[in-house]
This record gives structure tokens, sequence and C-alpha cells, in this order.
């Protein structure tokens, strides 16, 4: 390959970028400022388009074992010979028939007669390759030769190249509302109007850029493109679509942003907040992005299959979010067009996949673990409180015990704490009776459990499907001590774990409470709230034999510890592995049911008999007397008691101490209510060790796992290695952005760019790999990236560098001609100008009526909708109750986002559903957007109470022109012209006619809403000045950013 | 009839979708037809998809099993599940008792289409009807099977079937939306999603709209209280000269597409209300599709108002009926679902048929999978429940292009599995297409087919990727294929 050499600059291809892709539409013509072919402008489209899905980076789909996306195998096989296209194999092939065809006739791909002369010219010119300019290092600046902003450096050398037309400056006016819509998502008001247009200081711009980033604001409107991004919702997302209390990490971007949080920690707490060496609650709660993901709790699915979904999910957020890749492709097979292998999105999932998770929710209230808690110092210091009453309760108890057995050690008769006794050999239809004295609640078994022989007297023979429901007083809690003890014959009819007895509610989609399985002998006793991160447990080291009577007892001290929890296997305390050991919250007080559990595995085959309930736990002796059949009498000496057994038995029988023992469990439940109250929210928290990560053929769960498909924790190898050893989420964090990585800091200064200009440099702000857009100015952007990360990763620095450009500063208002030329402003000859997001035109309206409530933060609120959308369609969801008062009023950020059932008056206005990451909104213009401007009554409303309000206006004496000029300068942030005047004017004028005319009408127009009305006002008049407002609000000039 | 986006593109969006190949595009001005998709000869102009949300159970309705019948109450063999998931529902039942159904099968029509004595008047159009009884889906929940019958992925972020259609094909109609769903009132049942009508990344225009029961057929359609359409007219005027002085000012061509939509909205007040009144429709009409279509929301009433919607020329017409999750009470709640949809159905196709529409007009019947042979839960010797099953179930499809008078696949004597062409029992895989049976992808490919387009070339770039409603799998059915 002696002719073939890299291409040893990447980056400043200033060439004609404009020639490719969008560029194409017929009636633009953007002016060739070279004729020279560049490999990444205009030969890899072409190829990739048309080669690469078959002769790229998949090595499964790959054919002829050939690669056309790498210069080894375009230099491979005489594929390019360059200088000679005529000899390369390349061309031979694209311009052969039949069978040689290249791509071939099936694939329905079509190489163009100007793509052909293209790839042949390019191979003339000594075929230069070029790799993908986004995963080369960030380009240090060149020294700049001319003065002035960078950024305007930059643009106007393009500008001039392609010989376009700068438009001129923009109006003050103008300028201002462009850039407070675009810093802060509402409207200047009158009076930031009128002090900017006085102030003439050659700084004012400045100054105003510095207010606006200082306003709380700014998080706001900010936040908004970022919780696409997170794909931040306020419900779970699939099925019923229950509400997720999420909004905590929606008010820590609003606080990152306002309050500068460096772009990098931005990053690195989102990926690992959580650990980082000097970890909080704030650097935790960014976490909260990985577990966005939608989450289900339809009946009968399978949590392993939706844990994965999750992982795939945070690989593809984290992915798109900070590295504007689409590892998204890979989770099947290698990605088509850009070399991010299958391994690699695996090895990525190892990354984010280490949490202790379910993978499905059970209901609204029970946050699916890992979580934060997000206590409130008060909420803090009651549960400090409750945990040291029920320390200082459990000594005095312990006191009082030792004090008890220096006195009175006579053993009285009867069994302490003994609630329910079933010996299963008397049956009365579905009743089988507590012969525990005092006590007489029934056990309840359906006619089809059947009776059997049993240990003594009948049994009852379990099917698995059906549960003998115990008597009333038996109830398994956290807080609640219990003994349960029974004889057990395990059928073993397989390996599978089998629900013996529980005492929890929920559904196959999760249950809290607790419960006591058998797996292939093993014995587990479990209380949770959420398995398996929320949980206690421990597991039986050893094995029952099956098809054998056994003795099966579990007790529990009612301590939140696993520690508190003993398992007896005919009398004697096993040991056990400690399987789960941290509890926090309610378990919920559960009766206890015996051999089945809705929609699980119950004890199927087997049988159960002489079942024994404690309110309290049993010392080891009388496990052991239980066990050995002698459950029904006392001890009759203490030497019949093991003596490390002596002090309990005593207290258990001195009921002296019970209103003590009953302080105790009540300061227990004290502390889970304490617990309860606290803020809760999904959160990453690493599991100790690494779960193994496999390939997952086609990406299916159940795919086979093999020892060759299991990955290390890597990046892809077309990005810089990562140096750490054994690197954990924290090192990806880091690794993300360091120097090496090229990628974040340009997708970031790409996006904060987009939120200025409404368009990137990168216009597919979403994927910078090969099919994406070419940056349009690739030095400026390696500019931006560089000072960026050189100034500390300053994002309200940077946006007031862009802010301040003359770039952004130009009119967008040009000619035909001019427009014409870059019909898309590719190249920011004019300023930037576009629809406002669907959240600004609201904000914008309310803001301009006077109604908006600025209250920052806090739980969703819920504006109008008209009737219960979310339940039309879907009778599992929750009721959508709308919010009372100042709330209905309060910044679009803040409205609550179900995710089946979004707000439809904003997806009306592209807003993203959220379901998944979105980098990019479309924006378009449809009727039902009038509909929503016209008729939604919270639309409505602002037009009346904006009309209202201009009647209000003190200082205007009568003069409807001056009204009118006032309402339409509030709306717009500029004066009217006399024609604008003139019609507003005309309809004032019909209104007032015709409102005088229609009493009942104008009552109605004139109270539209629940915000009160200004009643001394004529209601003919407010209707008609109503109507005015619609015209005003829903005009170009308010609902677009000029 | 002309093609007409009413939802007029715009160029920035034209620009923003640069790989659709925009050669073909006459641009906006002309306001003309959605993307550049290369076209050939269409059967269908339309579609009504009559989708049976919950799973209706193919052995009670569409495939007869007379093994079950006789085996019933007994253990399903687990060699016929192979290795098959269950779902969590029923996967961890002691036992898995086949199930027979409750209802009678007949010979229907001159074809002697098999059918349950359950669905007579869907009997009575047997003739008229594609039966295919070899569908196959990779869904067991709800949820994604829905989403994947619906946008051809069980992840969230595609567009709905509709949207494909109209971003592929446009609208034939200046003053309705190109798709619209009509969804039955007050079923309750398995939950539907915004989702299943979505535009995923497609734009927001080829979103299904709503058409809903009641006095606000579309959300906001209604000026507020007290605003007359004369104000309404006055203030539209109004806001047309404040456009015009924009649109000079800045010369921006958006200005007047949205102007253009406001007008279309203005028309739409009009033309929405008018075509979902059904109070002009005459007593006949009743006759056919049953009483119950006099009263808004019930599906009968959606089946007349698909037909008109189908007359207006609105091109993707989605129904929704919930309510064929029947886990328990199989043979109640079968029944009783059945009163609600049978009679519409085929009324449907007969109106359809007799004002020459059925021709031009693809019908789908059909939900998001089939259900199980065994019982979960209790069985009794007339009372049972079926679960989910995906592996295979029965679909039908009317009109347009499609055979009349032909059943399609068959299963297994147990309604478990797939057989292939020489009755061997498959494990099907949408990789390898197999004749004889029909995935998901299969289905949407031969749908498209039929309105004229290739579903290989339907594709809309989207994070680098070209995609498709039927990914990368699918292949049309021509031997359902008139």
């Amino acid at each position: 390959m002696p002719h073939l050499k890299l291409a040893t600059v990447v980056l400043p291809c200033l060439l004609a970028a404009g020639l490719t892709l969008a560029s194409t539409a017929a009636d633009v013509k953007v002016p060739k400022t070279s004729t020279v072919i560049g490999f990444n402008k205009d030969i890899r489209p072409i190829l990739a388009d048309n080669c690469i899905t078959c002769h790229g980076p998949d090595s499964a789909a790959r054919q002829a074992n050939l690669r056309l996306d790498r210069l080894d195998g375009l230099v491979a096989k005489r594929i390019l010979v360059p200088g000679n296209p005529g000899a390369s194999k390349l061309m031979q092939r694209i311009n052969a028939h039949g069978v040689l065809q290249m791509p071939p006739a099936s694939s329905q791909r079509v190489i163009s007669r100007e793509q052909k002369a293209k790839l042949a010219d390019w191979i003339r010119a000594g075929a230069n390759y070029e790799p993908h300019w986004a995963y080369q290092p960030i380009q240090n600046p060149k020294p700049l030769k001319v003065a002035g902003n960078p950024i305007d450096v930059y643009i106007n050398s393009e500008i001039a190249k392609r010989k376009l037309v700068k438009s001129v400056a923009a109006s003050k006016g103008e300028w201002l509302r462009r850039v407070t819509l675009d810093l802060t998502g509402l409207p200047p008001s009158d009076a930031e109007v009128n002090a900017f247009i006085a102030d003439s200081s050659p700084k004012a711009k400045a100054s105003v850029v510095d207010r606006l980033l200082a306003s709380p604001a700014f998080g706001e409107h900010t936040a908004v493109a970022w919780l696409d991004i997170a794909r931040y919702g306020d419900s779970y997302g699939y099925q019923s679509d229950q509400l997720s209390p999420t909004w905590p990490f929606r008010d820590w971007v609003v606080r990152a942003f306002n309050a500068n949080m460096p772009y990098d920690q931005f990053i690195i707490n989102q990926i690992a907040g959580d650990l980082r060496p000097d970890a909080t609650v704030e650097t935790k709660l960014g976490t909260t992005f990985q577990r966005l993901h939608r989450m289900t709790n339809e009946g009968g699915s399978v949590a392993e299959e939706w844990r994965m979904e999750g992982v795939a999910d945070r690989v593809r957020t984290t992915t798109t979010a900070f590295l504007g890749l689409t590892f998204e492709c890979a989770r099947c097979h290698d990605h088509k067009f850009d070399p991010i292998k299958q391994r690699d999105f695996y090895a990525m999932a190892s990354f984010v996949n280490n949490v202790d998770e379910y993978g499905l929710y059970n209901q609204s209230d029970i946050v699916p673990t890992p979580s934060l808690l997000i206590p409130t110092l008060e909420q803090e210091r009651a549960i400090d409180r409750a945990q040291k009453r029920v320390s200082a309760l459990e000594g005095l108890l312990s006191e009082r015990q030792m004090a008890q057995q220096a006195g009175n050690r006579t053993l009285i008769p009867g069994r302490p704490g003994l609630t329910a006794r079933y010996r299963l050999d008397e049956r009365n239809g579905t009743s089988l009776p507590n012969s525990a004295p005092g006590f007489t609640e029934a056990a309840t078994a359906p006619l089809g459990l059947t009776s059997t022989k049993g240990f003594k007297g009948d049994a009852l023979q379990l099917n698995g499907d059906n549960a003998l429901s115990l008597g009333g007083s038996a109830r398994i809690a956290r807080h609640v001590p219990h003994t349960v003890g029974m004889w057990i014959f395990d059928e073993r009819v397989d390996d599978e774990q089998m629900v013996v007895f529980h005492g929890s509610a929920g559904t196959d989609v999760g249950f809290h409470g607790g419960d006591v399985t058998i797996k292939a002998g093993r014995v587990t006793a479990r209380m949770y709230r959420h398995w398996p991160g929320n949980a206690i447990a421990v597991e039986t080291k050893h094995r029952i034999r099956a098809k054998e009577w056994t003795h099966l007892t579990v007790t529990y001290d009612g301590s939140s510890k696993a520690a508190g929890y003993r398992i007896y296997i005919n009398g004697i305390p096993q040991e056990t592995n400690i399987v789960r050991d941290h509890i926090w919250k309610g378990t919920g007080t559960h009766p206890i049911n015996v051999g089945e559990r809705f929609r699980e595995r119950g004890f199927r085959g087997g049988k159960v008999d002489e079942i024994e309930i404690y309110n309290r736990a049993l010392t080891a002796s009388e496990v052991s007397w239980m066990s050995r059949g002698i459950a029904a009498e006392t001890p009759r000496t203490l030497n019949e008691i093991a003596p490390k057994d002596v002090v309990a038995y005593l207290a258990a029988q001195d009921v002296s101490l019970d209103a003590m023992r009953k302080e105790l469990q009540d300061a227990r439940f004290a502390v889970a209510a304490a617990e309860d109250s606290v803020r809760e929210v999904l959160a990453m928290e690493e599991m100790p060790g690494v779960r193994p990560t496999y390939v997952l053929a086609r990406g299916a769960y159940d795919a086979p796992k093999t020892a060759d498909q299991l990955v290390g924790r890597t990046v892809p190898a077309f990005l810089s290695p990562m140096r750490a050893s054994k690197p954990n989420r924290f090192d990806l964090a880091k690794w993300m952005v360091s120097k090496d990585n090229p990628l974040a800091a340009r997708v970031a200064v790409n996006r904060f760019w987009m939120q200025l200009f409404g368009r990137g440099i990168v216009e597919t702000a979403e994927d910078f790999g090969v099919q994406g857009s070419r940056p349009t100015h690739p030095e400026l952007l390696d500019w931006l990236a560089s000072d960026f990360r050189d100034h500390n990763w300053d994002v309200k620095r940077l946006l007031k560098m862009i802010a301040l450009s003359d770039a952004y500063g130009r009119t967008s208002n040009v000619s035909k001609l001019q427009r014409q030329l870059d019909p898309e402003n590719k190249f920011f000859a004019r300023g930037p100008s576009g629809r406002l997001s669907a959240e600004q035109i609201r904000d914008v309206a309310l803001s301009v009526a006077g109604l908006l409530d600025r209250k920052m933060g806090g739980p969703p609120v819920s504006p109008y909708q008209p009737g219960d959308l979310w339940r039309e369609t879907n009778s599992m969801s929750p009721a959508y109750r709308e919010s009372v008062g100042t709330d209905l009023y309060r910044r679009s950020i803040y409205s609550v986002w179900k995710r089946t059932s979004p707000m439809v008056n904003m997806i009306a206005f592209d807003a993203a559903t959220r379901e998944v990451c979105t980098a990019r909104r479309p924006s378009t213009s449809t009727p039902l957007q009038a509909f929503v401007l016209m008729n939604d009554v919270q639309f409505a409303e602002a037009a009346r109470v904006f009309a209202e309000n201009v009647l209000s206006l003190s200082g205007v004496d009568g003069d409807n022109r001056n009204r009118l000029n006032q309402m339409f300068k509030t709306a717009t942030g500029r004066q009217a012209d006399a024609i604008e005047l003139k019609a507003l004017n005309n309809l004032l004028d019909d209104q007032l006619k015709y409102f005088a005319s229609k009493p009942d009408d104008a009552k109605l127009v004139a109270a539209v809403g629940k915000h009160p009305i200004k009643a001394n006002i004529g209601r003919d008049i407010v209707a008609a000045w109503t109507m005015v407002a619609q015209a005003v609000l829903n005009s170009d000039a308010c609902v677009w950013k000029r | 009839m002309t093609e007409f986006d009413p939802l007029q593109m715009t160029r920035r969006h034209f620009l923003g979708s640069a790989s659709l190949g925009l050669g073909a595009l006459g641009l906006a001005e002309s306001g003309v037809q959605a993307a550049g998709i290369p076209r050939k000869a269409a059967k269908a102009k339309r579609v009504i998809y009559l989708f049976q949300s919950g799973g209706p159970a193919h052995i009670d309705l569409y495939d007869e099993k007379p093994l079950l019948r006789k085996e019933h109450g007994n253990q399903l063999p687990s060699s016929v599940i192979g290795r098959q998931r269950l779902t969590a529902m029923s996967g961890n039942q002691a036992s898995l008792p086949m199930a027979g159904s409750a209802f009678d099968f007949a010979d229907y029509g001159k074809s002697k289409m098999r059918m349950s004595s359950l669905l007579p008047n869907i009997g009575g159009i047997a003739d008229d009807i594609c039966l295919v009884r070899s569908m196959w889906t990779e869904a067991i929940n709800h949820d994604p099977a829905m989403t994947f019958f619906q946008t051809g992925s069980q992840i969230a972020g595609r567009p709905s079937m509709g949207a494909w259609v109209g971003y592929g094909l446009g609208s034939m109609n200046k003053d309705l939306p190109g798709f619209v769903v009509l969804v039955t009132k007050g079923q309750g049942d398995q939950p539907l999603y915004a989702r299943l009508w979505g535009s995923g990344f497609l734009d927001s225009r080829y979103q299904g709209v709503p058409f809903r029961a009641g006095k606000d057929p579309v959300l906001y359609l209604k000026n507020p209280e007290g605003v007359s359409p004369t104000s309404r007219r006055n203030v539209l005027d109004t806001l047309g000269v404040l456009q015009r002085q924009q649109s000079k000012l800045s010369s921006d061509p958006e200005v007047d597409a949205r102007l253009a939509q406001y007008e279309l909205a203005f028309r739409m007040q009009t033309s929405v209300p008018e075509v979902t009144d059904l109070s002009s429709e005459p007593a006949e009409t009743f006759e056919l599709y049953g009483e119950d279509a006099r009263t808004p929301g019930t599906f009968a009433a959606n089946c007349v108002l698909a037909r008109r919607l189908a007359e207006k020329g609105v091109r993707f017409i989605q129904l929704y009926h919930q309510g064929w999750d029947h886990h328990g009470d199989l043979p109640g709640n079968a029944r009783y679902q059945a009163k609600l949809t049978d009679k519409a159905s085929a009324a449907l196709i007969i109106d359809l048929k007799r004002r020459g529409l059925l021709d031009d007009t693809l019908v789908i019947w059909g939900g998001e999978f089939g259900r199980t042979a065994y019982s979960q839960g209790a069985i009794s010797k007339d009372n049972y429940g079926r679960d989910h099953h995906p592996r295979c179930f029965s679909l039908w499809m009317a009109g347009a292009g499609m055979k009349r008078g032909f059943s399609y696949g068959r299963t297994d004597d147990y309604g478990y599995n797939l057989l292939d062409k020489s009755g061997n029992v498959i494990t099907p895989s949408k990789d390898k297409f197999v004749p004889g049976v029909v995935h998901v992808h299969d289905l949407q490919a031969t749908i498209l087919d039929q309105l004229g387009i290739d579903h290989h070339q339907l594709t809309y770039r989207n994070q680098g990727r070209d995609y498709r409603l039927t990914d990368v799998h699918g292949h049309v059915v021509t031997d359902l294929l008139s």
C-alpha cells in the first residue's frame, strides 16, 4: 500500500461539508468552495449506506471477510488501487452487472451515478483515508489570528468561504427576548425590556446574560432537555403505569444547572455518584439517572427478562447521553456501522448491572431497590430517637430479665406465648380447630386439601395450589417476634424454590412480608419490603431430607436483623448463611398461609402436621421439646432447660414483663413508621463483587451463558483504554470525563450550542458515529470542547460565550434570497429562530398572563386535563387528580409526567414521551396545536386573565390603542406595527359589539378557568379582550423565538 | 381521490430526515405527500384494524381442538410444551390441566370455515375473510406484546403502524386526520398506552388522533364555552394578518405553514363532529350493526364510525376493544365479549362490501397473542381460564387483496404448537420464513404490501440506523393474497 497514507491531520476538513446529507434538497444551492473529496465527508457516507452492513464492523454479518470501514480492509486484495479506479475491485464490482454486482440487487441498495463518480475521483486522487472524526482526539486549538469572540472567528471564516451574507444585528428587543427564552424558557418582563433598551453601556448584554444565568429559571429551563435524555418521568411506564416518586432527581438536575455544577461532575454523579470517595446523599441522587428506565408490574412478567431490559436501557441511555454513540445497535450483534462490538455492549452493561435489583416493581409506594433515602433533618432525628428508644427498651428488658432470674424461679404450668396449635386431626368442613389454650381461631383449608396420614394422627396433604390459612392472631411483620413450628414432609418434586409458609402480600411481581421456603432441601427464612435489596434473610447450610417427616421451626425476635432469625431442623439449631441483612420501612403485618402463595410455586406434594405458633422467639430448649412431641408439656424443673435458655424462659412466663415487651414491639414499629415517612428514590448502590455478565445472543435474557461469552469490564477498543486495573462504575465515570475521551466534551458543548442555536454543530446530537451528521464547524466544535474542559467544564461560562457571540446576536429576519442560500441556517449567517418547546409555550402564556407560579421543586403537580385521561383507557392506572389553586400554574417542568399517558397538550408540541432516552425533539406544526392554544382551558384562561390584567393597568387611561400596544408588547417583547395594531383594533371593535349583544356568552368567556375573575370589569369587555388576547398569544411573535 | 397531506411537511422536517431519498420529494409548498418512499400498485387504500386487546382464545373462537375436549382436566403432556416459557402467572401451577372449549364449532359458508358458535355473525361472513390460524409472536405479557404488534418492537420509542403508514403514504383527506383511533368505552381490562398510536421517533404529525365518544370527539376540538364560530373566525382572520406581517418580516415559510394548520383546525371543527355524529345513519344501519351502535363509544358504534371515516378517506382507522384477557371464567367472559363484537365486526365487512369499499379497504381482526390449551387456575366440567400463549393464535383479515373464504395455517391437536405444511411441529424463528406460519412481522409486511409499500423500503433514520416497522425481519405472505 505504498500510495496510501493515513491523513495526518484529521479534523480540519473545513471543506464543503454542506455537500453531504441534507443539503441535497432540490431548491437549495450551496456554493461549492472546494472540489477536493474527503473520505469522511464524501466517501464514508456512501460506503456506510451501501456496503458496511455486510462489509463492516459486524463480524457475524460480514461477507467475504471484507471490511470497508477500515483502512486495512480497503487496501487489502486490491480493493483499492490508489490512483487507478479501473484497477480497483471496488469500482469493478459496483459497476458490474448480474451476480458480481455490488451491492447486490437483493439488497435494494443503489449507488447513484454521482456517487460512483465521486468514488472514482477519490481513488484517482490517491484514495486518502481518514478515520472517523469523532473518535479522534480533540484537536488542540490553534491560536486564532483574528481578535474577537473565537466563536465568531470560526463562524465568520466559514461564512466568508461560502460567500454567504451575514444578517445585521438583531434589535435589542429581539435579542433580549431570544436570549431570555433560550436561557430561562420565559419571556422578558416589560421592565426588563425597558431597562435593557435604556442601558447603553457596552456591557449591557453581558449583564443581561449574567442576570439570566443567575436566575433560578435558568436551571428549570436547561433541565428540560436533560430530562428528555434521562427519560425522566413520574411513572414507571408500563401497563398499569403506577406513579414513581422520582421527582427529587428532577430537582437535582435543576439544582445542578443553577449551581453551575462543573459538567464533568454532572457526568460523574449520574454514572457513579454513589461510588465517589466523597459521596453524599446529593451526589448519590445523581445516580437516579441510571434507574429511570421504565419498569413493569404486569402479572406474569419474568423478573430476569425485565432486569436485563432495564440494564440494556441503562447502557443505551448512558452512551447516548455522554458519548453520543448508538450502543443499542450492538445489543443483538456487532454494530453495523460503528466499530462497537456486541461484547462492548455487554462489557458496558457489566459496569451498570452490579446492583441488587429484582427487575420488577410491585406497587407505587414500595421503591424497588437499590434506593436512596433522603430524610429531612427532622426525619433523621425522629428515626434516631426511635432507634434509641428501641435500644433503651432492649437494655431495660434485658436488665429486668436478669433481675427476675435472681428472684422468682418458680415454673408456671403452660406454654408461654402459644397462640395457635393446629393438630390437623379434626376437620369440620373447611375449618381446622385451634387447640391452644385460650385461643379459638380455627385455620381454614379449602376442600381441595385433603387429610392424609400424618406424623401424629392426620396431616394435611398439600397440592401447591391451595393454602391452609391459619387463624387470625398469628401475624408476620418486621417488628413482631414469632415462632412457627411444624412437621413437614418434603416430597421434593423438583429442585425449584417452594413456599412452605408465608405472611405477606403482593402478586407474582413482588411480595412484601415474611416467608419460609425450601429449595432442594435448603430452608430460607426471609423478611422483606422489596426483595432482594430491602430484606433480611438466612438460609440453612444443610439440607433436610426428602420424603421424610421433619420438624421445622423458624423463630424471629423482631429485631430487623438477619441474626434475629433461627432455623431449627428436628429441634437442632441450624447453621445458616446470611443472605441479606438490611431492611428499612414497614413490611406490613400479615396472617400466615401454609403451602401456597398467589401464582408462586407452593409446597407441592408436601404434607404438614402439628403446627404451633408463638408470639415470641422460642428458646432452643423449647424448640427441642416441640420437636420431640412434648410441646404440650411444661418443664417440671429448671434442669430441663438448657442453662443459656433459663433467663429467657423465666422471662417469657413472667406476665409482668408483658407491658414492657409490648412497649418494645411498639417502639420497633415506631422505627419503621418513622422510616416510612422518608422520601425514597431509585438510585444505584454497588453490590459486593462483580455480577458475571455474558454476551447474550440476540440480546435475549435467556440466551445460553457460556464461559467464552463472559465479558470483563472494558470500554470499546476504538476509544482510549481505561487505565484502572479492576474498574468499577466510578472508573467508568472518570474515564468518561478523562482527557483521553474526546466524545464527552464534544457531545456536551454540542448540546449547549443546540440550546441556543436550535441545532447542533453536529446536527445529530444523539449520534456522533459514522451514520451521524458531520460537524458543520469541526474546528469550532473542538475549540469549544477543549476550552470547556480547560475551564473546568463551566457550563454558564460556555453559554455566556455563545450568547454574546455576534452569530447568536444576528437578526433572523432575512430576505427570501438569503434564506434560500442556507435554509436550515447551518452556517449561522442569520440569527437562530424556531418554535418554542411545549413547556415554553405553556410557560410563556402563563407568564404573560401573570398566572405563572414560580414556586420551585417538589412533588409533581397536575394542571388542567380534560377529564381523567389516565384512566380512560387504563382502568389499572391511578386516577388523575387535578391540582387546585396556584399549582395549576406552575412551570411545565413540574407537571406530572405519566409515561403511558403523557400530557396531551404537551405531546401536541412534540414533547418527548420520556419512555426512552431522547436527545432531540422534532418541531412540527399541526392542527392539534391550534386546538390546544385556542381551546385548552389552560390557554383560554391565560388569555382571559391576560385580558383582565391589561384592562386593569393603571396609567393607560381608557385608550384601547394603548392597551392593545401594551398587550402586544407584553406577549411578544416588541411594539406592534401599524398593520398589526389596526387588525387587533378591528377585532376588538367587532368583539366588543358582539359580546355586548351576547351577555350570556360573554359571562362564559370571561369566566373560563379556575382563576378568580375580576368582577369590577364588564363581562362583555373582558370577553372581547380575551378574543384579542387569543389572537396575540397564538401569533408567531409569541409562539416562536425569532 | 387526490393525495394530500393536511399536516404539511415543513422544510425543517424534510431536511431533518435526510435519509428518505429527498429526490423524490416535491417539497412542502404543494403539500402533497409524506415521505419519498417508493410505491408500487396498492390494493388497499386504507386499513381498519379491529384490535381485540387482551388476547382472544383461539381455541374457543377459531381453532377447534376436539382432543382437548376429550382430555378435559387431564394434565397437558410436558412434551407438548417443550421448552416454551410460561408466564409467572401459571408457570408455578402444580398442574396444567387441558381445557376443552365450552363452545361448539361448525362449518360456516361455502368455504366450510370451521369456527366457534360463539361468533355466528363472523361465521356468516366466512366466505369474505381470510383466517390465519398460525400467527405467532414473541412477547408473553400484554404490554410488550401489544407494543410489538402495533410498533414492531417490544421496546417503546418506535412509531406505530398507523404512523408508519401516514409517513409512507400521507393522508387522502383535507380536513380529517389520516390516522384515527377509536376505543370501546368503559371496557377496563388490559390498559392501552399512548405509544400504541404514537409517532415514536417520527414527529407528532403522524400520531394517531383518538376520537372519543361524547361531546368533545377530539380533545380540545370545541371552542371554549361562549366562543362562537364567528368570533373564532374573526380571531383567525386577525391572526392571519399578524402572521402575514411576520412572514413578510422573516420570509420564513413556516409562518404560512403554521397559519394553514389553524385553517385546517377550523375546518376540522366542522368535519369531525359531522363524521362522528351517527344520527343521520338510517335505521337500517343499526339493524345491521346492532342496536348498541346507537350508544356512542360501543364497539358497534365505533365500527359504524370506522366505515364513515373510511368513506371520508381516512387512511388508518385503528379500533381497540379491550376485554379479552380471560385468565378465569373464560366461557362466561368470552360469551360476553363475543356479544359486544361479533355482530358489528361482521356488519362492518358486509357494509363495506355493499358500498364497494371492501375492495380497497383492508380489515384486520385479532389480538396480541392467543391463550393456553391448559387451564389457568381451577378447572371444572364447564369452566376454566386460559393464560397467555404467544406460540400460536388466530387472526383474520378481509378486503383489499386478501383471499376470501380462505383458512391458513395449522396448529397441533392441542392448539399449542405450530405445524408446518406437512403437519410437523415446528419451532418457528423469525429469521427463517416458513410458509404456513405467520410471524407478527410477516403480518406487518403483508399489510404494508397491500398498501403498496415494500416494508424494506419504509425506513426512517434515527440514531444512525434506518428503522423499519418490520425491524430486519418480515416476509410478505403471498399465500394469503388473492
